[in-house]
């Protein structure tokens, strides 16, 4: 699938399995997923909390806790424009290859931006380090006219003013601007947005989408945007993976997943989604809770909760990935039952 | 920024205030009065029997006569205007000439102690936070335990035991008998910070084991926080990252209880001094204390409780220095 | 922090208790969590131990320990044996002390004296002492003809010094524990007012706290110990030592019952006692301190180390405890000169011993208690 459509592929998750080992024991993050990322594409992660988003996007820059473990079969596979392939998992923690690829190439965008800048240090400080650790522009001028340059393109309405201001002066939504500006400072390959708007207000919300999106197809970057909800996915991405206690359970491209969604879980959570031409019906709701991660359930993992489940195959093993067309695929019992009884 | 420092002012010289009433009230303490003394003092040797005129007698001399708010106007007006610290009862000097010998000694034990324990207890608390459940963070957790439980004063003894009978070192005193009276030269530096180094130990001991816990403390606090996260898929250099983020939060808790350290070294002080036999103003309050002379007593009190408050002030300008919040919302935000 | 068991292994609880565990309530809960710290049985051990010594000193001490013995200065300690070179007994015996001279300095040394035995009989009769008010003077051991034996040796004095611990360790606990008492007492009061009425009430007591606890402790307390007259008795004495103490420990806990005024006060069910019109009193002792108590007890359990030290402190100086009370600083004293001790270091490692078992056992006991408390998290 690495050449369809013509795409190059930037960055590839392969096999990527995570523990966590905590006092009450091993707990399974991710299981076995795998995906690969194009130029110039948005792929949105939609999944539960729980359900191993994070885990998955913190693993690709090497972020994860120090209780983290990653199976030695997994890959994440980056092409460095200058150093050719990286496998980003076998990089160890202070390997000197990550001050090309962090913030470098990779940039990332958190969900809470009031705690992900430190309160000591002035707007300008940031954008000087990004500046100082990737660009090595070191006139005084050239790098404040870079930055404000950049605060105008994500919509501040006062560069100037907000460049020598302390991140607790800035609004919750500026501040999410800021960090999408210094993200996209070094114009990186790849953006990962984890939860990027979970912290803002809906109106807020929007118009950053709508920034994320504008400058993905200007600067001609993939994206990853991670989130819980997805009628934000919907908006953003190209294509989507959807996610369930650390597996991925389908994907495909937007059209394909909410025009003719296969998996019960999909069906779950866009039945979850307000829409306007469903006004008068109520709103269906994924029953249960997501298990503890502690004692993920055997077989397929939504079997506890799903709708269509198969006694004695859903629950004793494990269902793989079954094409539907083209990049669409789905890890169902049922989705394999229903094609073989369509065909 | 000025606003901040004239309220930080106006509260250091109201906590004086009331500071130097608490410890005149304590000089007033002791039971049977100055005059007292005085004469039992000057009269002892001799044959004369002392009469209530004659106490009457001294303390008109004196001017102790007065009511008590009156001698404290006197006397915190002597201090404030002249730096007089009143009349010492048990040497028959002024107080001033007194303290003046011993106060560079316990300044010097003072900023060498506290130097010490920043040096050590910074680098030991955040290995401590960096490589949890390494060696550093165990001999943390045993130095916490150690240094609370053993206090400063028994330290002192367990180590001028080992020490005399071991190494045959004689600590006590700051300087060997030769150096005592000798000009200032080299040999006598070395002479002086030799004999520095047990007192110090022993005073940072506690104080070390505590810091450091704060800074572990704070420390594994900040290293989980998003914005570190953040800072490292900025391209940060680990170490690098931990010096210019986690590391620049956590030293703020150490900077705000610079004036605790200081009131925890001069609370230590005095036992320790007597311990170890070092002529500076703690041994020098014990001893003034066990003779009555209460004015000694109260100057050196005054004189300590004024070195923390100072201190106070001044890890209170440090700190909105370090950190913009403080600076920009002012003193409300503490 | 890491706790100190974390040093150690964890015991886990069995998961067979799951019906006691669910029906227990919460001090049962509580119990049942500290008894799985190691460490904090470990104190409790200790300091029951210490408690006990203390409390049946007089029972349990063969010789006077005020009691002066001339020929018998810096004694060596006499051990308990039951067999030497010359053969075996079943009754333990100790050696015999003789006193001879230096033949330089003509000071007396007190040595033991293998060929000479003394036997050692158990429930004998000797001076007479008071256990929480019952006289009596039968021992646990000692010896028949009224010889003194002294197990840890004696003092530069002569006294015993193994009574004298028993003694002192008695002392020591027991005026930690009144201090934390009046500590308490005087934290409630004051605390409980700040933070019940809030305002500026709370505003000025605070201030004035703060300022207070600007003058360094020890140096403050000095000050009112070395204002106890000289004809004061020791029964005095001790109880304004306690007094002292109280004053010593009485921020930190004022400043936590507060806070934990300040914080309940608001909950909706403090409220509601008061809207249906109860009383100060009654929302106090009805509704706030029973929330909040295992804080308290945690507080005071951590407390009781510095009540120990400050003692120790004052006493070793001088300015706290006087004879013919004992206590761990008293002990102390004889340890100031650095001849005595060089002589005979147990006078200085046996007490500092204890005071370093009893201050750590204490901080265990606080740490296992905290960890305790919340019963209802972490129970996997």
């Amino acid at each position: 699938m690495s050449s369809e459509q013509g795409y190059e592929t930037v960055l590839e998750i392969k096999d990527l399995g995570i523990s966590f080992s905590t006092d009450e024991g091993d707990v399974r993050a991710v299981n076995g997923v795998s995906f690969a990322l194009k130029k110039g594409i948005t792929l949105g992660i939609v999944g539960e909390s729980g359900s191993g988003k994070t885990a998955t996007t913190q693993s690709i820059l090497g972020l994860l806790s120090e209780n983290a473990r990653i199976d030695n079969c997994s890959k994440v596979i980056f092409k460095h424009p200058q150093k050719g392939i990286i496998d980003l998992i076998k990089l160890g923690k202070n390997d000197t290859n990550w001050s090309d690829i962090r913030g470098r190439y990779i940039s990332m965008v958190f969900q809470e931006p009031s705690a992900s800048f430190s309160p000591i240090y002035r707007i300008r400080d940031y954008f000087y380090e990004t500046m100082d650790l990737h660009l090595k522009i070191k006139d005084k001028n050239k790098r404040e006219e870079f930055s404000l340059e950049m605060l105008s393109k994500v919509g501040i309405p006062d560069p100037k003013g907000c460049f020598g201001r302390y991140p607790f002066e800035l609004s919750g939504g500026m501040k999410q601007r800021v960090m999408i500006a210094i993200a996209l400072l070094t114009h990186p390959l790849v953006v990962i947005a984890d939860e990027p708007t979970s912290a803002l207000d809906v109106v807020v919300q929007a118009q950053i989408l709508l920034l994320l999106r504008k400058l993905q197809q200007d600067l001609g970057m993939s994206l990853i945007f991670v989130s819980h909800d997805f009628g934000v996915i919907r908006q953003i991405a190209d294509e989507v993976a959807i996610m369930y206690l650390g597996e991925v359970v389908e994907y495909g491209s937007i059209k394909q997943i909410t025009a003719s969604p296969f998996h019960p879980y999909t069906k779950l959570l866009l039945g979850a989604i307000p829409r306007f031409e469903h006004r008068n019906t109520f709103l269906s709701s994924v029953p249960g809770d997501i298990p503890s991660p502690l004692n993920r359930p055997s077989g397929c993992p939504l079997h506890t909760r799903c709708p269509s489940i198969i006694k004695g195959l859903c629950d004793k093993s494990s269902p793989n990935f079954l094409t539907i067309k083209g990049k669409h695929k789905v890890r169902c019992f049922f989705c394999e039952k229903l094609m073989k009884e369509g065909n | 920024m000025l606003r901040f420092l004239a309220y930080r002012s106006l509260g250091m010289f109201i906590t004086l205030f009331v500071v130097s009433i608490m410890v005149f009230a304590i000089m007033q303490l002791p039971p049977g009065n100055y005059a007292e003394r005085y004469a039992f003092r000057k009269f002892s040797g001799s044959s004369t029997t002392i009469t209530a005129k004659d106490i009457e007698n001294i303390k008109i001399q004196l001017g102790l006569n007065k009511p008590a708010w009156k001698l404290y106007i006197d006397w915190i007006w002597g201090i404030t205007s002249r730096f007089d610290f009143g009349p010492s009862f048990a040497y028959e000097t002024s107080v001033n000439n007194i303290i003046r010998s011993d106060i560079g000694y316990t300044l010097l034990l003072l900023f060498g102690s506290l130097i010490l324990v920043y040096l050590v207890a910074v680098p030991l608390g955040v290995f401590a936070a960096v490589y949890k459940h390494s060696i550093w963070d165990y001999s943390l957790t045993i130095l916490g335990y150690m240094g609370f439980a053993l206090p400063p004063f028994l330290l002192a003894l367990i180590l001028m035991y080992f020490l005399n009978i071991h190494f045959d070192l004689s600590v006590g005193g700051f300087l060997s008998s030769k150096f005592q009276n000798a000009p200032w030269s080299f040999a006598k530096i070395w002479n002086l910070i030799e004999h520095l180094f047990v007192p110090i130990v022993v005073l940072t001991w506690s104080n070390i084991a505590f810091q450091a816990q704060t800074i572990r403390a704070t420390m594994s606090d900040e290293i989980n926080k998003p914005y570190v996260t953040a800072a490292t898929a900025r391209g940060m250099p680990r170490k690098e990252m931990l010096f210019k983020y986690p590391l620049r939060v956590a030293i703020n808790p150490l900077l705000s209880t610079i004036g605790f350290d200081v009131n925890r070294i001069f609370s230590d002080l005095p036992i320790v001094a007597l311990v170890l036999n070092l002529p500076e103003l703690g041994q020098l309050l014990i001893k003034s204390y066990m003779s009555l002379d209460m004015y000694t007593a109260g100057a050196i009190l005054l004189l300590v409780t004024f070195i923390i408050v100072f201190m106070n002030f001044i890890s209170d300008i440090l700190l909105a220095i370090i950190d913009p919040r403080v600076r920009i919302y002012g003193g409300n935000s503490r | 922090m890491i706790s100190f068991d974390s040093l150690f292994q964890r015991s886990k609880r069995s998961p067979s208790k799951e019906k006691d565990y669910y029906a227990a309530n919460y001090w049962q809960l509580v119990w049942k969590h500290f008894l799985r710290h190691k460490t904090g049985r470990l104190g409790i051990f200790v300091l029951g131990f210490m408690a006990f010594c203390g409390i049946f000193a007089g029972f349990l001490s063969p010789v006077n320990p005020n009691g002066l013995d001339s020929m018998a200065i810096l004694a060596p300690s006499q051990m308990p044996r039951f067999w030497d070179s010359n053969g075996f007994s079943v009754r333990p015996f100790v050696y015999a002390i003789t006193t001879k001279r230096d033949p330089v300095t003509l000071r007396p040394i007190a040595q033991l004296n293998p060929s000479k035995r003394i036997y050692i009989y158990f429930f004998v009769s000797g001076f007479k002492y008071k256990i929480l008010g019952i006289k009596s003077n039968t021992h646990f051991f000692g010896t028949k003809d009224g010889r003194k034996i002294h197990i840890l040796g004696t003092d530069e004095l002569g006294r015993d010094f193994f009574s004298r611990m028993l003694y002192a360790t008695g002392v020591s606990l027991s005026i930690g524990a009144t201090g934390v008492l009046i500590a308490f007492v005087l934290a409630l009061i004051i605390g409980g007012i700040s933070g019940y009425f809030g305002g500026i009430v709370d505003n000025i007591i605070q201030r004035l706290t703060e300022i207070v606890r600007v003058i360094p402790v020890i140096p403050l307390y000095m000050g009112l110990a070395a204002a106890f007259p000289k004809d004061w008795s020791s029964a005095q004495i001790y109880f304004a030592m306690t007094l002292i103490l109280g004053l010593v420990g009485w921020p930190t806990l004022s400043r936590r019952i507060r806070s934990q005024f300040l914080m309940i006060k608001n909950e909706d069910y403090v409220l509601a006692a008061r809207v249906a019109g109860a009383s100060h009193k009654r929302i106090i002792l009805r509704h706030l301190l029973p929330s909040f108590i295992s804080y308290i007890i945690i507080d005071l359990v951590i407390s009781f180390p510095y009540m120990i030290l400050s003692e120790t402190a004052l006493s070793f100086i001088g300015l706290g405890l006087r004879p013919p009370t004992i206590s761990w600083g008293v002990l102390l004293q004889s340890a100031q000169s650095i001849k005595i001790i060089e002589e005979t270091p147990r006078l200085l490692f046996i007490p500092a011993f204890f005071i370093f078992a009893a201050i750590l056992s204490f901080v265990v006991i606080g740490d296992a208690l905290r960890d305790a408390s919340n019963p209802y998290e972490n129970q996997l």
